[in-house]
């Protein structure tokens, strides 16, 4: 026999089933071939361990009711299944109400504070990244602590023009003492939602651009709709001031930014001014108005 | 009822802890076993109205047993994660290999496993497994030896 006839016979020969005369061959060869001996016991040892593996027996609750219970899902959950199901029926629906209204309440309760907390974060992040993003962009240094004093409504000065004239060049029958086309006026309007807490920005780009903290008028005057800066300031300074109030402007809510007067927050013309101001200087009124 | 219901029972007590222990072995996993074995029972329990059993009623419940343990092998009972399989591979030592006997064993297809679990742990006859598994006996005898030879390759053969 054979390695290959060996093989082939292995299980009829672990069996026991191959008649004498082959018995005797295979075992001759098992005898005289190393390998196949080492095979066979190997086999031997496997059967012997498929044999001797340990049977399980049914569970209690399979043999108790086989098609009824329900199968526990596993065995973490087993416990608990089967302690919940033990608690009478009325005891545990109560509890199981019990629990819903007071979830319920719960979440009635907590629900608009979550909800107010959440909102509050919202404001508080976005004011943080204005502020951070386009503020302290413009002006990073902290505010001069010597801020100009705000000035209440004077009579006659509500954020219209006192003695300036808007409809421009074709008013050339003033009076004598009105130097028509001498003089310019400026008038630069921001609008923001927060006149006060612009104000000291408006004020450090004023002193920025030259004008001195002692020039009257600095501190901006209160009116209704929001605050006012009317100065007279050298012609030179107008253009940096004109840069820094645009650059501080409040982003536009449309796409007017590319309109020829700025954008839909900052806007400014300029026109003759009626006043007699002195050679080589400007009236410049800045507005900071609150949107209606 | 109360026939069929004796019927169960009789099924039962005869192959409940066989069928069990089958389930248990090849699915590797005491919850899907006892979810296959109720799937096992139940079809018996629809089926035996049908049948006059005389001598192979052994045969019919281990052919529908072998049919869910297939099906419920391959609706996904636990196999070897990459991980088992890498920590088989790696053993060295054939005594550390043989200790580990069960999970060499599961490698081998659920059909050759059902196969030397009904031959060499329980004794059934090769006829019964034979129409268990759908299966001629010559072709059974083939693939016990294979299988014994896949496990021999598995836990001694030097890699």
């Amino acid at each position: 026999m054979t390695c290959f006839t060996l093989q082939s016979r292995t299980s009829d020969y672990l069996e026991g089933t191959l008649s004498e005369s082959l018995k005797r061959e295979a075992e001759d060869h098992l005898g005289n071939c190393k390998e196949c001996h080492a095979r066979h016991r190997h086999y031997r040892l496997i059967l012997a361990a498929i044999a001797n593996q340990p049977k399980s027996t049914l569970p209690a609750l399979l043999k108790k009711s086989p098609l009824t219970n329900p199968l526990p899902r596993g065995p973490t959950s087993q416990p608990t299944l089967i302690q919940w199901e033990s608690i009478p029926w009325l005891l545990r629906t109560l509890i199981e109400g019990v629990g819903i209204v007071v979830f319920i309440l719960f979440g009635t309760y907590s629900a608009p504070k979550i909800r107010a907390l959440y909102e509050k974060n919202i404001d508080k992040s976005l004011t943080d990244f204005h502020e951070s993003t386009h503020l302290n962009e413009i002006l990073p240094d902290t505010v001069d602590p010597v801020l100009p004093p705000l000035q209440e409504n004077p009579v006659n000065l509500s954020g219209s023009q006192a003695g300036d004239d808007i409809s421009g060049e074709d008013d050339s029958e003033d009076d004598d003492d009105v130097h028509v086309g001498r003089s310019q006026l400026w008038r630069f309007t921001l609008k923001t939602v927060s006149p006060d807490e612009l104000r000291p920005q408006v004020v450090k780009a004023l002193t920025e651009a030259g004008v001195p903290l002692s020039l009257p008028g600095l501190g901006g005057i209160q009116v209704p709709g929001g605050i006012e800066f009317d100065l007279v300031l050298p012609q030179s300074s107008v253009p940096n001031i004109k840069h820094f109030l645009q650059k501080m402007a409040p982003p536009p809510f449309s796409d007017k930014v590319n309109s020829p007067s700025g954008s839909e927050n900052f806007t400014w013309y300029r026109v003759k001014s009626k006043r007699k101001l002195p050679e080589g200087t400007s009236q410049v009124v800045i507005w900071l108005s609150q949107p209606n | 009822m109360g026939s069929t219901k004796d019927s169960v029972d009789h099924f039962v007590r005869s192959y409940g802890d066989l069928l069990f222990d089958l389930c248990e072995s090849i699915l590797w996993n005491p919850s899907s076993a006892q979810v296959a074995w109720r799937s096992i029972f139940k079809k018996i329990r629809n089926g035996c109205r049908f049948q006059r059993f005389s001598s192979y009623e052994r045969s019919w419940v281990l052919r529908i047993a072998c049919d869910k343990l297939l099906s419920f092998y391959a609706q996904g009972s636990q196999k070897f994660s990459a991980a088992d399989q890498i920590k088989l591979d790696s053993t060295e030592n054939p005594n550390t290999r043989i200790k580990n006997f069960n999970s060499y064993f599961h490698k081998l297809r659920p059909e050759l496993q059902i196969l030397l679990l009904l031959r060499d742990k329980y004794g059934i006859p090769y006829s019964e497994i034979s129409s268990a598994l759908a299966a001629p006996e010559s072709s059974l005898k083939i693939q016990r030896q294979q299988a014994l030879r896949a496990l021999e390759e598995w836990l001694w053969n030097d890699r």
